[in-house]
């Protein structure tokens, strides 16, 4: 008769448990919309999780790479993506248009460093938001993070912490860690003129995933934003494709190349 | 019987009788002496004058309090608000005499005893400029005045020469404490009334409440009362005060601004449900009101979901509400939605608005997600034979460049600032070795002075 209580408290939280894989998959998952990453995730990026991405070399402070990655992923949901960022720190919204995320949908808050945490906390527990993006200047404690990842869960929002500081980041609460690098793309020779691909080439490494493993990719995408036309099918025909690298077709939907270090490589193509 | 300036002119005395004057003017017009309706008149008089302060107050009888502490620099300083208010109330129709001055007795005085009509004092003349008036001007009793008369002091001058103690010891403590409050030796207190809210709702608690969830339940019915009112008047709040009277006598005032004007209970009573961290319940609440500061007309919403569309009408409801919800909390330093303004250089291509806009157009031409707050500059690059940047340096590396597209020739709007007129910018992308692509531009089109002067930043990374 004691244990009463307890065991009902017990089906409680296995029943919520459960009641999480009840839902659709597009409901459990975002979609990174590059296959392989898609698959090795199995299903994309967890919703109601907080995820971590960090930039590379140059990019360590500003953090292009990461939130155009971020700005890719959620141009491919619906809902309002809720922005927080220190004073003065609002990304370039001609940028992310490219990446296909519209305006719209797009609230920005700025809030002073000190209070960061708390205020994506209180994001993170409001209704009908489907992703909220956070600009950090400093790395969270275990304990913020901690805080961070089960209010995401309580809500089912998903969290994006982007790392701008260069400082070292401790281990967190957080589902997934990553870094979002450069990669040299080859270069057109036209001439004398050495003119950029347009495929923008980037290096995605999981550094921790909750349950899975570390792993590495890299990446060649189509530089041309969803909405507009295939420029690369067009410049197939052109001049200028005709010293472009063979490697270049079929880049649409993110092939995969090699990787060169890391736990696991994935090798494609 | 008094009279007012055309009558005056015709030779009637204020006092006459009424048949006296009847004579001398045949057609005049008179009215009985109504002090209910003249006290009802001032008041509403003193409404209207809160144009120029928010404190006012009835001077019974004949006068108002107007406290300009803070308002006179609104027109321009004391003696010009003086004559803002004489010409604003000449254009009513009255004649005033007014006087601002540190004390309000002072003001009192000199307002009805003054030489001038408008009078402004300062502090350090108080005492000279009081002197000469008649110690009627101390809002004595008749009584105490006419006793006064009788021993011939009939100045302040002489009231403040006679001993204090004598003084209190036979008029009584009144004449004294008059002539404190006019020099200011003495605080006056002084009522002055809340401005009349068209919308309250107040409870008047049994018991003092101090715990979170009390408190919610007052919030709930106040702002169920509030809502039902301005939905009977077709209003939606914009503004409103939850106000917290406190066992101690203290009030808390908590003010909620909206981004458009709102009477459904649910949403006033999420947005009052925000603050409640702020209230600091002390020893107990005992009473709780709600005024609403700011009303708008509120166009009626028709119920949606039979239409289609009505979906996405929800989905951006859901964010308005978050906005207007966040605006209302303390700390955070914006909340904004990100917009396109027609000013061609990239810093300077987007502005905050308050709401979403639907009027963007993505750019044609490559941009980066995320540019520095101010471009860097730095030393300019080797230039290869195209014009193109060969190498630069970079936090005291030397990047050298594989690829390069450019120029992206930018001209400055001097149709909004005339310092960018004919200013040029060259903007490019170049990737370096490790494969980052840096957005670099050029001051100027390298040529011509007019254009630029030449340096060369890092605005971006792509």
């Amino acid at each position: 008769m004691k244990d009463r209580p307890g065991m009902a408290m017990l089906r409680d939280r296995v029943a919520r448990i459960e009641q999480r894989y009840h839902k659709p998959l597009a409901a459990l998952y975002l979609k990174t919309g590059l296959p392989l990453v898609d698959e090795a995730l199995k299903g994309g990026l967890r919703r109601g999780a907080i995820h971590e991405f960090m930039g590379e070399g140059h990019d360590q402070m500003l953090c292009a790479r990461p939130t155009q990655f971020v700005a890719k992923i959620l141009a491919q949901v619906t809902g309002p993506v809720i922005w927080v960022m220190p004073p003065d720190g609002a990304p370039l919204l001609a940028g992310l248009q490219q990446t296909g995320l519209s305006a719209e949908r797009l609230l920005c808050i700025e809030v002073h460093p000190a209070r960061m945490a708390a205020t994506i906390e209180d994001v993170l527990r409001s209704q009908g938001v489907a992703a909220v993006v956070a600009d950090l200047s400093t790395p969270l404690s275990l304990t913020a993070s901690r805080r961070l990842a089960l209010a995401a869960e309580t809500s089912g929002v998903t969290g994006f912490l982007l790392h701008r500081h260069q400082q070292f980041v401790p281990p967190s609460a957080c589902w997934t860690r990553w870094r979002v690098g450069a990669v040299a793309s080859p270069p057109i020779r036209m001439g004398q003129r050495a003119l950029l691909s347009l495929a923008e080439n980037f290096s995605l490494a999981l550094l921790r995933h909750r349950g899975g493993d570390a792993l590495n990719w890299r990446i060649g995408t189509d530089h041309v934003p969803p909405s507009s036309f295939s420029l690369a099918a067009i410049l197939a025909h052109d001049a200028l494709a005709q010293g472009a690298p063979a490697a270049r077709s079929g880049l649409a939907a993110g092939s995969v190349w090699p990787g060169k270090a890391g736990a696991e490589n994935r090798v494609c193509q | 019987m008094s009279a007012n300036e055309a009558a005056l002119l015709c030779g009637i005395q204020p006092g006459q009788m009424l048949a006296m004057a009847r004579s001398l003017v045949p057609d005049l017009a008179s009215e009985p002496v109504a002090p209910e309706r003249d006290a009802q008149a001032l008041r509403r008089l003193a409404e209207w004058c809160r144009r120029f302060s928010p404190l006012v107050a009835v001077d019974a009888a004949d006068g108002l309090w107007i406290d300009t502490t803070g308002c006179a620099h609104l027109f321009g300083g004391e003696s010009a608000m003086l004559v803002a208010m004489e010409a604003a109330l000449a254009s009513h129709g009255h004649q005033i005499r007014a006087a601002i001055a540190n004390t309000a007795g002072a003001a009192h005085a000199l307002a009805r005893f003054g030489s001038e009509t408008l009078t402004v004092l300062s502090g350090e003349h108080l005492v000279q400029a009081l002197d000469p008036l008649p110690i009627a001007a101390l809002r004595l009793t008749r009584e105490e005045n006419d006793r006064l008369h009788g021993l011939g002091i009939t100045r302040i001058a002489d009231l403040r020469a006679v001993p204090r103690a004598a003084l209190t010891r036979r008029f009584g403590v009144e004449p004294a404490r008059q002539l404190d409050y006019a020099l200011g030796r003495q605080k006056e207190p002084l009522r002055f009334d809340h401005p009349v809210v068209a919308l309250q709702a107040t409870r008047h608690l049994l018991e003092p409440i101090g715990t979170a969830e009390s408190i919610m339940q007052v919030m709930q019915v106040l702002t169920q009362e509030i809502a039902s009112l301005l939905q009977k008047k077709g209003l939606g709040a914009r503004r409103f005060d939850l106000v917290c009277h406190r066992v101690d006598d203290m009030t808390q005032a908590t003010r909620i601004g909206t981004s458009a004007p709102i009477n459904d209970p649910e949403r006033l009573y999420r947005l009052l449900q925000e603050r409640i961290e702020t209230i600091d319940p002390g020893f107990g609440i005992e009473r709780m009101s709600l005024h609403v500061e700011q009303a708008e007309r509120c166009v009626p919403v028709p119920a949606a979901g039979d239409l289609a569309g009505s979906g996405q009408e929800e989905k951006t409801q859901v964010l308005d509400l978050l906005a207007e919800r966040l605006r209302n909390r303390a700390g955070l330093h914006a909340v904004y939605y990100l917009g396109e303004s027609d000013a061609p250089f990239p810093e300077a291509a987007q502005q905050r608005l308050a709401a979403p806009s639907d009027m963007n157009t993505p750019s044609l031409w490559p941009r980066p997600t995320r540019v520095f707050t101010q471009p860097c500059p730095i030393v300019p690059p080797d230039l290869a034979e195209d014009f193109s940047p060969k190498r630069f340096r970079w936090y005291g590396k030397t990047l050298s460049v594989c690829g390069a597209d450019g120029p992206e020739r930018l001209h400055g709007a001097w149709w909004q600032n005339p310092l960018q007129a004919g200013a040029i910018r060259d903007y490019w992308i170049v990737e370096v070795e490790s494969g980052e692509r840096f957005w670099l531009f050029r001051n100027g089109d390298g040529v011509h002075r007019w254009s630029g002067d030449g340096a060369w930043f890092v605005h971006g990374l792509f």
